[in-house]
């Protein structure tokens, strides 16, 4: 029997002998949560600087020819352990969970569209700058195969789902849809 | 993970450089003093310790000075203008005829056998001898290298210096002084 289909007929067909269950990825309150974390990595970022030109210009203020050399030193270090702290958190800790952040508001204000057939979650990443990391996903059965991904700190919901209906908006998986035989 | 830091290389490396140079050029301004204030020197030997010279030299300053540097000639590769405004300089045979227009002859009452002398005026006083491979200073100075020819060393005074403008006061400026401590260095 043939489960899913496009035309509206096949639609039905699955209304009235199959047990329907749509799945959201996404969810108003991750954008909180997101919000949160682009906060509280900016204050890390911000006091980490602070910090570092602290101890930067407390070592200055004991320089004197003789140490001068010595001071140079750990400063430099200090400024430069502090630089790339400062790199790391502003990138992983806020550049990335902005990009979730632009990312997660534009699925949850997207034109949904629907796709059924049969679909597998491939090990394909990719990533494309200023943007979230994604997951290929293969769909068999519509003609924009290959053109469909998955956030890929989602794709883990769909490793075990393979037959179905997936929502996508702008190419991105938003919710599923799994469909099983009622007896 | 490491993919995602590697990807960031750029910047770790960018501010590694940026940061270096920045603490450099400010320590630079911190520990530097005006002309009128330091007394600099500069060394066209094969090695020197300047810090090391420098903080022997310092022990006291003179009156006025508050800072003695000194420095291996490659020190100013970035700006050359800046020997040229060194208060003494320590030259070898080969390089002290280039410079002699710009030197100051020692006092008349100075000199020894074996200095730099041209129409009777010394202008450089011998501070390592080749024959007999000894000079002053030894233990901050490199004055032989390997595979290359050895040299006698001088020490002289440059004509340009901001502390010697009066010739005829030579002997009571604050570079004599200084001149006159490393000739009795060991």
């Amino acid at each position: 029997m043939r489960i899913f289909g496009a035309c509206e007929a096949d639609f039905l067909c699955y209304n009235k002998y199959m047990k329907s269950r749509i799945t959201e990825l996404y969810h108003p309150e991750e954008l909180d949560e997101l919000r949160r974390k682009i906060r509280r990595g900016t204050v890390i970022t911000v006091l980490i600087g602070l910090l570092t030109l602290a101890v930067c210009v407390a070592l200055c203020c004991f320089v004197t020819p003789k140490n001068a050399t010595t001071l140079l030193l750990g400063t430099v270090v200090a400024s430069t352990l502090g630089g790339w702290a400062v790199i790391s958190v502003s990138y992983f800790g806020v550049e990335e969970h902005k990009n979730a952040y632009k990312h997660c508001e534009a699925m949850l204000s997207g034109e949904r569209e629907r796709i059924d057939g049969t679909y597998e979650l491939t090990d394909e990443r990719l990533r494309v700058k200023r943007g979230v990391a994604m997951r290929r996903i293969r769909v068999d059965g519509v003609p924009r195969v290959g053109s469909v991904q998955v956030y890929d700190k989602k794709a883990d919901r769909l490793k075990d789902v393979h037959h179905g209906a997936l929502y996508t908006v702008y190419g991105f998986v938003t919710a599923y849809e799994e469909g099983h035989a009622d007896g | 993970m490491v993919r995602r830091i590697l990807s960031q290389l750029h910047r770790y490396v960018l501010w590694l450089l940026v940061s270096t140079v920045f603490w450099a050029w400010i320590f630079t301004f911190l520990t530097d003093a005006p002309q009128q204030q330091k007394i600099v020197l500069y060394a066209d030997t094969p090695a020197i310790d300047g810090e090391a010279m420098a903080e022997a030299l310092s022990d006291p300053l003179p009156d006025g000075i508050r800072l003695v540097q000194v420095h291996p000639f490659s020190y100013a590769l970035f700006d050359s203008t800046e020997p040229m405004a060194a208060d003494l300089y320590i030259l070898s045979d080969t390089e002290i005829a280039a410079y002699l227009d710009r030197l100051l002859p020692w006092p008349e009452t100075d000199g020894t056998d074996g200095d730099y002398t041209v129409d009777g005026c010394v202008y450089g006083r011998r501070i390592y001898d080749k024959q007999t491979h000894s000079g002053t200073a030894g233990g901050f100075v490199t004055y032989t290298a390997q595979g290359q020819p050895e040299e006698n060393y001088y020490l002289c005074f440059n004509r340009n210096s901001v502390h010697l403008k009066d010739a005829d006061a030579l002997s009571s400026a604050a570079p004599y002084g200084i001149a006159c401590r490393i000739l009795q260095m060991p």
